[in-house]
């Protein structure tokens, strides 16, 4: 999150924008994150942020293969005030911003530490010795950042975490 | 607990009709820490006089709910209620804001100038006593009487989320547009179902109140009378 342009773009202003606007405000690792949503077929989007009077600010990211410019402004217009409700119906169904899931999946710094090492190509074992913590102990967070992420794998842990920002890659 | 003012009662209440049109104006248009610059918009270019509003919707089948603190009787929040199948905000003033066209339905009634009067209350009176009861009251008002069965209203869009949240279904009627005061606004239909319902009993007691203690004060025949004069 700390490096994607898009909510780097949504901080500085209130304004609808598209990624390409993101993309050419952002730094290296910014502009590497869009160019990877092309993996995805989606090589522009649009970007809305939204201000509500009572609860936390939000935002609404939708990516696209097809051109922007066949986008009218009344497409645009019908985007925005879709991801207005979805945001709305979301914070309905989960309560006010946080979460409750998202208070959940909080991962304690030790948890952070151990899959930052995972995601660096360390083992368990490896990871008690470079952390100083039995491998029974290193077992237990990973254990428990499983539960937290509702994975079942080190490795999913480990990309769940990184593409949610718990880590960072 | 919120009082049902229709015309059949009118006169009962005219003097607590005075004092709402003047809380409203107070309340909407003087500048005041929850609206430093008041709307936005000059109310005298809409035909609403000074220190009094009271507008081309405020007419004898128009309804209102009242809410007045326990102990004093001030009013705290008002709303008030418009049949669709007469003249409304919605199809008068902000026709395009209705996409698929203005609602015109006996069982679908205009909600609109809900004012609380954040003068006359605290926050934490607000927040743990005024609004769930006062939202449990609106839909009540609506689901109870049998008669209406969904409203429209027209809010900022920075709104539309406080109000999807207590009326879950709920769909806008258009897309948001700009105003002259900068803001963008967008119309919406509320179902006033059992989810509704259901909703803001829980708000209720979400606050730590009584859901069993009753948010309207009467369900008098002469409401009844007044709706069905209407929806035929």
């Amino acid at each position: 999150m700390m490096h994607d342009p898009a909510v780097l773009q949504a901080v500085r202003t209130r304004d609808s924008f598209t990624w390409t606007n993101a993309h050419q405000n952002a730094d290296k690792m910014g502009k590497d994150i869009i160019d990877e949503c092309r993996d995805f077929a989606a090589s522009d989007g649009f970007f809305f942020s939204y201000f509500p009077v009572e609860t936390w600010p939000g935002c609404f990211s939708i990516g696209t293969d097809e051109p922007l410019a066949q986008y009218s402004m009344e497409d645009r217009e019908l985007l925005r005030l879709y991801g207005l409700h979805a945001f709305g119906t979301l914070e309905r169904m989960e309560g006010p911003f946080p979460f409750e899931s998202y208070h959940q999946a909080q991962l304690s710094p030790r948890e952070r530490e151990i899959l930052t090492w995972a995601a660096a190509g360390k083992s368990v074992p490896e990871i008690s010795i470079i952390l100083d913590i039995s491998p029974n102990t290193a077992k237990r967070h990973v254990q428990n950042a499983n539960e937290k992420l509702g994975t079942t794998r080190l490795t999913a842990a480990v990309a769940v975490a990184q593409s949610s920002g718990k880590i960072i890659p | 607990m919120a009082e049902v003012i229709t015309r059949e009662n009118r006169a009962y209440y005219s003097d607590l009709l005075e004092d709402m049109h003047k809380q409203r104006y107070n309340a909407l248009f003087r500048p005041h820490p929850v609206h430093p610059f008041g709307l936005g918009w000059d109310p005298s270019e809409a035909g609403i006089p000074e220190g009094y509003d009271k507008d081309d919707f405020d007419t004898d089948e128009t309804i209102y709910l009242v809410e007045r603190h326990p102990e004093t009787g001030e009013i705290l929040a008002s709303i008030r209620y418009n049949p669709t199948m007469g003249p409304h905000l919605l199809s008068e003033v902000f026709p395009d804001h209705c996409k698929g066209g203005i609602t015109r339905d006996p069982r679908i009634w205009e909600v609109s100038r809900l004012v609380y009067d954040f003068q006359r209350m605290s926050k934490e009176f607000f927040d743990g006593y005024v609004r769930p009861r006062f939202r449990a009251a609106q839909t009540q008002l609506c689901y109870n009487s049998g008669f209406i069965d969904a409203v429209t209203w027209l809010c900022p869009e920075r709104m539309y989320n406080s109000t999807l949240g207590v009326w879950p279904n709920t769909v806008p009627l258009g897309l948001p547009k700009e105003h002259s005061d900068g803001k963008s606004y967008v119309a919406a239909r509320s179902e006033m179902d059992a989810i509704a319902i259901e909703v803001t009993t829980k708000g209720l007691e979400d606050a730590g109140l009584d859901p069993a203690e009753p948010v309207l004060f009467q369900m008098n025949a002469g409401l009844s009378e007044g709706f069905a004069r209407i929806a035929a």
